[in-house]
Order: C-alpha cells, then structure tokens, then sequence
C-alpha cells in the first residue's frame, strides 16, 4: 500500500515514515503542502494521504480541498496540533476521513491507517480473504486452507496488492509505484523473481499473467 | 493631628463635602452677618439720631418759663429711658437740667448729634440755640450699642439653629448627589473577576471620566489576557508536534524490525528532546520578557557584549568579524543584549550555510549581525519575524521565536529593529539604539 505523507516537521516526519515502512507500507514524505499536490498531480497510485494541518506555503485544510475537488475520495488521515473540538469538526467538514492529535501512537496511526484502508476498498474486516487465501494486513499474517504461509516482507506485500486489487490487473509499472515509491530503486528482475517465490508458495496456477495487462489472482 | 484630620477627611467622600460645605456656609454667613450688624447699627444710629433731633425740636419749641423746664419729665421709652438734657443761659449760666451733673455749654451750634463724653460715659448729643438760651438732649450711645448687640444675638442664635437643621440636611443631599458612584461600585462589585466588558452604565459627567478610564484599562488587560492566552496555545501546539516526532521516535528505537532505524531513531530521538528544550528555553524567555518587569539599564559598551557573545558562539572575534566604528556609550540591560546577540548569531550560523561570514558590525549606537549566506524570500522576511513563523522547507531546528525575542528586547530598549536582505545577498538584521538613552 503506497502512503502520501506531507509533514513539515523533520523529526515526526521521519519517524513517521521508518514507522510505516516498518508496518510494510510503501511512503513518499514530502515537506510541505505544494510538493504534496506535486506529487499527487504527478502520482496516481497513493492508497491514502497523511496530512499534517500546519505547514508551510500549502496548509493541510487547503491541500485537503483540493484532493476533494480532483481526487475523489482518496482517504486522507489528518495530523494536528489542534485538539479543540472545533479545531477536530473543522478538520472532517473539510473533507477529512480520519483525524489525529499529536502526539499518538504510532501503533494507532497505523491501526488507524488500516482501518482507512479497508472502508475504502469495502470491507468491515481488516482481513482480506480471496477463496482458500486469507491475509491480515496489521499482523502481516498469511494463511492458505488453514495452514500459515511463510511469506517475505516482499511477498507478502505482492500478495496484499493481489488481493486488496482483485479482479483488475496489476501492471509492472503499478507494482513498481506501489511497492517502491519515488525513493526506491527498482531492479527490472527483483518483481519476477519475488512473484514466482509466491507462486511457489501458493502454487502456481493462482497468480495470472497476461501480457500487457500484468498480474492477478485467478481462480480456475 | 492635622495629619490624622486630613486623613478622616480622605476618608469619606460624603464627610469631607459636609465639612467643606459648612465651613464654606459658616464663613458666608458670618461675612453676610458682619455687613448686617454693621448696617443694622448705621440705621439704628440714624434712626436714633432722628428720634433725638425730633425731641430736641418738640423741647425747643416747647421752652417755657424756667419752672416749667424744671417740672419737665422724662418720657418713658425702652431705648430713650435716659433721655437727658440740660439748658444754659448763653452766657454759661445753667437753667435746667435732668441730671445732676448736667450736660456742660456747648461751643457749636450744630443741630447735628454728635457724642461726648461725660464723666466717663458715652453721650449722643443734639444742641439747639437761640438768643438766650442753649438746649442739649442726649441719650448714653450704649443704647445703640445695645440694639447691635441684641441684634447680634438674635442673628446668631438663628444661625446656630439653622447650622444644627443644615448639617443632616447636608449630609443627606450629598449622600443623594453621591449615589452615582454607588452605582459603578455595585456594578464592578457585581462583576464577575474574569468579566471584562466595558461598563455600559450612564453617570453623571464628573464621573464619566473614570468610567471610561476604566473601560480603557478593562480593554487593555483584556488585549492582554487574550495575547496571553494565545501565546500559551501557540506555545502548547508547537511544543506538540516535537512531542509528537520524540514520541515516534522513541516507539521506533523500542520496537522497529530494522537494526539500523533503531539506532537512527535513538539518535533523533536525543536531538528531538534538544530541540525541545531549546523551544522551552525560547518560550521562557520570551514569556519573560512580555511579563517581567522593566529591566535595570545600566551603562553597556556594545563592543565588549558583541566581543563576548563571538566568543560564546564559537566565533573568532577578530576584525573580519566585530568592525567597530565610532562606539558611543549607551545604557541597556547586558543580559538582554547578550541574549539579542545569541540570537542573532545562533541564526546566521544555522540560516546562512556552514561557510558563510557573519559580521557585527557596530556605527554609532547602531549594531548590526549580517552574514553572507542565500538571505530570506521576499514573502517571508515580512512574516519571519512573527512568533512560531518558520519558512517552508527549514531544515534547521527552531521554532520561530529568535526573532520574536530580538524584536521584544529591541523594543524595551526604545531600539528600531530591521531585518532585510543585503543587496551583495545575505540576511542583515540591525537594531538602532536610542541616542537619548546615553
């Protein structure tokens, strides 16, 4: 799941970011309201956006418009300073789906994150389930008829992807945004080689590959 | 004693316009009472005189035979009981007379009272002459002394009365012309302490005045209050977010999976809480400065405080980087100025890149910290002096109040401070002092 999170702050945002990588979601951090709506003019594949309220040149509430008025309804979790009740109503009347008061847990803004997740895509559960296949997402579990997958970080992440994006295809391009962001380096062959571990793991038949449409799950 | 008169008489409003009334009433009546006795007894005089001249005239005119002078009888009258008289030939020889010791010849023949003394008392006299005969009628002045004096008495007889009716009357009526400021005390009596508003209350025009000098502070400490207020909130919300990135922190050097993000967070972590402190000092110092008290001056050479405070940032403090010219004795607080310069420096070392020059300069009672570093956007060097303003994209730790705080002690020193941009680029802030502080 690939994470937008535009934060002013150095030290929270950084933490921010190592915390989310460490919760295996891909982040791209940007300082301040402008290079955010940069990067989501540019970038179509963030699963959810993590603003903080007060920043430089772009304020969040303002960022947080515009992603109302172009982007649909993208998730978007707020971060503030901000406790008061008006400050918290302002915040969801402009468009917000979530609200965070600093400072928090970094276990709830994941929690919190997964939960955002799921509503969008239309779940009541954080564990996805594909036939056989069920995927908890918060305590990166993996499991086929019962039985618990021994998965990588990356596999599991592939896996996630499949499921959270069943039926449609996902292209290489796709996958690359997703699993890297804009500070990873890709390797063309690290997806190949990661996606036929699992196909091992899962068994062959289940992950589909269609020339220029990419990869997904396919039931026989 | 006239102390302790003068402090009951501050002591009650009410008491010290009775007193001054009445004295004021007892002097105007005692002026008006002098002016009365001294006509009352001009008229009476007059009147007596008139009296005396008549009965001359009737025993001028009724002069008989010698016997019939002598068997004249006095008349009774309350003020002319010791009506006398006496009748001479003209060539001095006594007539008549009422008294034993009789009036003596008198040389003029004026028919104009006038008074003599007779054995050691006080005559009103009236002469009248003929061919032969000489008639003087006198009464004792003391009659009309008498009549000043019983009309004297009676005057103030009824000016003790009217003192003894006027003092409550007083003391009410002014306790009535009082009552306005009862009112504006029950009303701020009634006030709630955190209640502010302007007293929306109509009074008389003496002390509107007050009530709107009141109004005026009301809505001073309530700037004040509110600035306060917001201070505190702003303080609270920018000490959250360090607080927020320590706290993330920390859970990372606790429990990420990566080695190497637990060693980087600890890290941060311990620079998170210097950045914290460092805010918290700047709050302090800041809070200080708007609620402390005026500070001492005391006489301040800018050279020896820039000197030290180059030192104290790790700064040589040679010619290329202190140029003094002209120093001029000034007066400040150097603890203040000391933490003006830190300021100052502290910010062209962290703004203006590792290896810009940062320069004090010093022209009179003018001092100024400039460096050479990629200066200010034009859009924030209007608004980096704002407290908790920091630019876009800052990679350096702050939070906005070094500049708040050079403002604050630049304005308790009178001192005209500017920040702008030099044009050979670099950031320049200068503080004019005040030469009239010397």
């Amino acid at each position: 799941m690939r994470i937008l999170l535009v934060e002013d702050d150095l030290l929270l945002g950084e933490g921010i970011q190592d915390g989310l990588i460490d919760a295996g979601f891909v982040v791209d951090w940007f300082q301040d309201g402008e290079a955010g709506r940069t990067a989501l003019q540019t970038e179509h594949s963030f699963d959810l956006v993590v603003l903080d309220i007060a920043m430089p040149r772009l304020d969040g509430l303002s960022l947080l418009a515009w992603i109302r008025r172009n982007l649909g309804d993208l998730p978007v979790l707020l971060l503030t300073a901000r406790d008061s009740i008006e400050d918290r109503i302002k915040g969801l009347d402009a468009g917000a789906d979530d609200y965070l008061v600093k400072p928090f847990a970094l276990g709830e803004l994941i929690a919190r994150l997964h939960a955002l997740l799921r509503r969008a895509h239309g779940r009541s559960e954080n564990s996805l389930t594909w036939h056989s296949i069920v995927l908890d997402p918060v305590h990166k579990t993996a499991s086929k008829d019962g039985a618990s997958l021994d998965l990588t970080a990356m596999e599991f992440k592939l896996l996630h992807l499949l499921m959270a994006n069943y039926p449609h295809y996902l292209s290489r391009s796709q996958f690359d945004e997703k699993l890297y962001g804009w500070q990873g380096e890709i390797e063309s062959n690290t997806l190949d080689v990661h996606l036929s571990h699992l196909r091992k793991k899962l068994g062959s038949e289940v992950i589909r590959n269609v020339r220029n449409l990419g990869w997904r799950l396919e039931s026989n | 004693m006239i102390h302790r008169i003068q402090h009951w008489l501050k002591h009650s409003l009410a008491t010290r316009l009775t007193l001054l009334i009445l004295l004021a009433t007892i002097i105007a009546w005692s002026g008006f009472s002098a002016v009365l006795l001294y006509e009352a007894r001009k008229e009476t005089a007059e009147v007596l005189d008139d009296q005396l001249t008549a009965y001359a005239d009737l025993l001028w005119q009724n002069l008989g035979g010698e016997d019939d002078l002598r068997s004249n009888n006095n008349q009774d009258n309350d003020y002319h009981d010791e009506l006398a008289f006496a009748v001479y030939h003209l060539d001095g020889r006594l007539v008549t007379a009422s008294q034993q010791r009789p009036f003596p010849l008198q040389p003029s023949a004026s028919k104009k009272p006038y008074s003599i003394n007779l054995n050691g008392k006080e005559w009103q006299i009236t002469v009248r002459s003929g061919e032969n005969h000489q008639l003087i009628v006198g009464e004792p002045l003391k009659n009309q002394l008498k009549i000043a004096e019983e009309l004297s008495e009676h005057l103030l007889e009824i000016a003790l009365w009217a003192l003894l009716l006027l003092l409550p009357l007083l003391y009410l009526a002014i306790r009535q012309g009082l009552k306005p400021l009862k009112i504006v005390d029950a009303e701020l009596a009634r006030r709630a302490p955190n209640n502010l508003d302007a007293l929306n209350i109509v009074v008389p025009s003496e002390i509107a005045p007050l009530r709107d000098r009141l109004n005026t502070l009301f809505a001073q400490v309530n700037q004040t209050l509110a600035r306060e207020r917001r201070f505190t909130a702003d303080a609270a919300h920018e000490l959250r977010t360090p607080l927020a990135g320590l706290r993330v922190q920390i859970e990372l050097a606790q429990s990420s999976p990566r080695p190497e993000t637990r060693e980087k967070a600890l890290g941060k972590a311990i620079h998170g809480v210097d950045r914290t402190t460092r805010l918290v000092t700047q709050l302090l110092a800041l809070s200080r400065l708007d609620h402390g008290e005026t500070p001492k001056f005391e006489a301040i050479s800018l050279s020896d405080l820039a000197r030290s405070a180059l030192l104290e940032a790790h700064l040589p403090a040679d010619e290329a980087h202190l140029s003094i010219e002209q120093p001029c004795a000034l007066i400040g607080q150097p603890l203040l100025l000391g933490l003006l310069l830190r300021n100052l420096l502290e910010n062209a070392k962290h703004y203006a890149g590792p290896d810009a020059e940062i320069v004090i300069q010093i022209r009179g009672a003018t001092l100024s910290v400039c460096d050479n570093g990629p200066g200010v956007s034009i859009d924030d060097l209007a608004r980096i002096g704002e407290r908790f303003y920091r630019p876009a994209g800052q990679s350096q730790p702050g939070a906005g109040l070094g500049l708040s705080i050079v403002r604050r002690i630049a304005d308790l020193h009178l001192a005209k401070f500017k920040i702008s941009n030099r044009a050979a680029g670099g950031f320049c802030a200068e503080i004019g002092f005040r030469r009239e502080l010397q």
